[in-house]
């Protein structure tokens, strides 16, 4: 199966929001809770919804071949392991979309111009695309990038920075990035000043603001 | 709630007319009723019902639209001023006004931020829910200083008020025997987290004149029967108050006091109803009532009463009093002292100091604690100051593990940097001053001599700025700040004070002051209108001073006591 039709659904029965009602029902009741969460405004639907062909066709800001780019460097940054990776919960259809939404023209153009860059630099070195090059070229141009050499200079560093920190935020919000790569609590119950690190064993995905 | 709650148009003159419905309105509405008065409340937003209408509630961020970001259209075209609150996002915008419909200018080379709440429960919907009492050093500073005129109450006044809307609200808390916090009736404290024990520890040691409290907010953090059978339980520790809690685990009009005011059956609601101004009667020399524009279709309508209490906000209780022109007050009702206005004032959060915690490795915490640490002011009397400026500051803050979110600009790619995302990072801990600012007659609002708003009101124009004391206070308050960190042996600390607007700390006070001279002072000690018997503001616009407590407890607290006042008053047939 090819990575790019795993997708991060939305799934409207999960964890966290079967804990909500849980709790919620506690409460008030089960036709209580029925009614208060059959009232909530902001719907799923509205919500980005990953999609597993975004690569593949122009997005609301980048083109297709910049889409295809752009899921490539997200398979690099944040790699598939134990859980499923950026590229795979579709990050950069996240990307495209929320900077459309979200961010201003200069920021908009901030990653335009790094997709490019990137490219001039790898056809430059390596006579082929970015999304032609196998995962450890990908790799070792993302770190010269980083490091502002090999033809990347500091303005580049800053402008991958920015994507790089919309990439995180994509991933980290997601569900698989939230929920199963870190651990997420809905409905903690209560707060407990000292838990051993060990107990938990990873950061939490759950915040109070995102 | 039920439909007769809430009405439009009625003849009756009410009891007691409640101009507001926020954390001071709701205080006066549940007193009045339970006291047998037949009461109108009176919301210029729309209803929002506990629960229902909690729509951000509960819901992960892959569910929401943007992550929980706000649309660039949105907050272009309705959302401009609003944006620059913390608490302001995709899950809890529907709780904030909209700047379009509510315009406002500021005075050349000033500039003020004004964060609105205009719906039923206005911001106690979206506060912060830090609850403190004033001292006797707050009550007295402005006479031993000579900045701003006395506050005609002390803490004996204002003592059984305080207990009497802590033991109904919750309010969480360690007993501390503090001269400059006096202590509340408390529910268990939140807890510290290890770390934050070390540098309590560390500053008490090295600064016998300085503590560090966990911070007292209105959460029930161990219900008692009365908030049980409020229909309210623990809180679940989930840190999202802003987007309304259906737990009803934090206080708000809706938690609280509406639930009580309304099962008296004497409480109702005028909601979407603007208020123009108050009408004068030249004859009575009292307020017959309120000049409504409706908020949706802007017809006109009118609601009467025996006393109106304004509880509409600092800024907005003001402006309604300077809207209301007669023969005998031109210059705004109740105004013959020239003072409805002036001094505005704000807390000053422009300080702050931070660093890393080396250690405690495997220390964590479970849950999203909805507060923090407090060093409450240590310079609370003139002797105890700093000898460069006057007044004090507290330091909120507390400790943290580095997240994803805090490490987004961290350099690395690939499975090593997923690794480091993925776990907690280093301890982290951040103190904020918040400082008082000086009453000063400059620092005032007025109606603006030609704009109005689109009910046909005249918009505000605010004057207000941080006098040279404020920012030399804050420049103090990163110094300290950095040097209390250093010496609990903190790493990469860093300090700054900054250039935020006032508005911002959305601890608006003042323009409607107390004080025993009706000649220098808008209310008297009971916060009733020097010069109109049945007027009283008891939101924040009665402030002397800022102090440099959160000052939402003491709304409260002052609004109940000045509705015990009334009520007798009332009985004896003296208003």
């Amino acid at each position: 199966m090819n990575s790019e039709e795993h997708v991060d659904k939305p799934i409207t029965t999960n964890k966290s929001r079967r804990h909500f009602i849980a709790g919620i029902t506690a409460i008030v009741g089960s036709a209580g809770a029925a009614s208060l969460l059959g009232g909530k405004g902001i719907s799923v639907a509205m919500a980005y919804t990953p999609d597993p062909n975004s690569a593949k066709t122009n997005g609301k800001i980048l083109n297709q071949p910049q889409m295809a780019q752009l899921r490539d460097i997200c398979a690099v940054v944040i790699p598939k392991t134990e859980t499923l990776g950026a590229a795979e919960v579709d990050t950069h259809g996240f990307i495209d979309n929320q900077l459309f939404h979200c961010h201003t023209k200069d920021q908009q153009q901030q990653a335009v111009s790094i997709l490019k860059k990137i490219d001039e630099v790898t056809s430059g070195r390596l006579n082929k695309s970015f999304a032609n090059c196998d995962k450890q070229q990908q790799y070792d141009l993302l770190t010269s990038l980083e490091q502002s050499e090999n033809g990347f200079n500091n303005e580049d560093k800053q402008n991958f920075k920015f994507v790089k920190a919309l990439l995180i935020y994509g991933y980290y919000t997601s569900e698989v990035g939230a929920s199963k790569e870190l651990a997420y609590l809905a409905i903690p119950g209560g707060f407990t000043g000292s838990v051993p690190y060990d107990s938990v064993g990873k950061g939490w995905g759950s915040m109070s603001y995102y | 709630m039920n439909d007769e709650l809430y009405i439009k148009e009625t003849e009756q003159v009410f009891d007691a007319i409640v101009v507001g419905s926020g954390i001071s309105g709701g205080w006066a509405a549940k007193e009045f009723c339970e006291r047998g008065f037949k009461t109108l409340m009176i919301e210029r937003g729309r209803v929002v019902e506990h629960r229902k209408d909690y729509i951000g509630e509960g819901i992960p961020p892959w569910e929401q639209p943007y992550r929980n970001k706000v649309e660039n259209l949105l907050v272009e075209q309705k959302y401009k001023v609003q944006q620059e609150c913390y608490a302001f996002n995709d899950s809890t915008k529907h709780f904030f006004g909209n700047d379009r419909d509510l315009p406002y200018t500021t005075a050349k080379g000033t500039q003020f931020s004004w964060i609105r709440g205009n719906q039923l429960g206005g911001k106690s919907l979206i506060w912060h829910r830090q609850s403190y009492r004033l001292s006797n050093h707050d009550f007295a500073a402005n006479s031993l200083d000579g900045h701003g005129n006395d506050w005609p109450i002390r803490d004996n006044d204002l003592a059984k008020f305080y207990s009497h809307v802590e033991i109904h609200a919750g309010i969480s808390g360690s007993k501390e025997n503090l001269p400059q916090l006096p202590d509340s009736e408390y529910l268990p404290p939140l807890e510290m987290t290890v770390p934050e024990k070390a540098i309590k520890a560390s500053i008490e040691k090295n600064y016998p004149d300085r503590t560090m409290i966990m911070g007292r907010t209105a959460h029930l953090t161990k219900p008692t029967d009365l908030h049980l059978s409020q229909g309210r339980v623990q809180c679940q520790a989930r840190n999202e108050c802003h987007k309304g809690c259906s737990f009803g685990a934090y206080f708000s009009t809706q938690s609280s006091t509406l639930p009580s005011a309304a099962k008296t059956g004497n409480l109702h609601i005028a909601p979407n109803s603007v208020v123009h101004s108050l009408i004068y009667d030249e004859k009575t020399q009292r307020v017959k009532g309120v000049r409504i524009i409706d908020n949706d279709d802007l017809s006109e309508r009118e609601y009467y009463g025996k006393v109106v209490f304004l509880c509409a906000s600092t800024i907005g209780s003001t402006q309604i009093m300077l809207n209301s022109k007669s023969k005998t007050f031109p210059n705004g009702i109740a105004n013959r002292s020239g003072v409805l206005g002036h001094y505005l004032m704000d807390h000053n959060y422009n300080a702050f100091a931070e660093g890393d915690i080396p250690g405690f490795e495997n220390e964590f915490y479970r849950g999203r604690r909805p507060g923090g640490i407090l060093i409450p002011n240590f310079q609370y009397e003139p002797s105890r100051g700093s000898k460069h400026y006057l007044r004090g500051f507290a330091y909120s803050g507390g400790a943290y593990r580095e997240t994803w979110q805090s490490m987004q600009g961290t350099d690395g790619i690939g499975v090593s940097l997923k690794q480091k995302l993925g776990q907690a990072g280093k301890w982290k801990f951040k103190l904020s001053a918040q400082g008082e600012m000086l009453p000063r007659f400059e620092n005032h609002i007025a109606l603006h001599s030609s704009l109005k708003d689109k009910w046909g009101i005249p918009q505000l124009e605010i004057n207000c700025k941080w006098s040279e004391n404020e920012m030399l206070m804050m420049k103090d308050a990163a110094k300290i700040g950095a040097e209390m960190l250093v010496k609990a042996g903190l790493q990469n600390v860093t300090s700054q004070a900054t250039n935020r607007n006032p508005g911002i700390a959305i601890h608006e006070v003042g323009t409607a002051r107390m004080g025993h001279d009706a000649k220098t002072s808008v209310l008297n000690k009971y916060n009733q209108c020097h010069d109109v018997d049945n007027l009283f503001v008891t939101d924040g616009a009665s402030f002397c001073s800022s102090a440099v407590q959160n000052p939402s407890l003491t709304f409260m607290a002052l609004t109940v006591r000045a509705v015990d006042y009334a009520a007798k008053e009332m009985k004896l047939g003296r208003i």
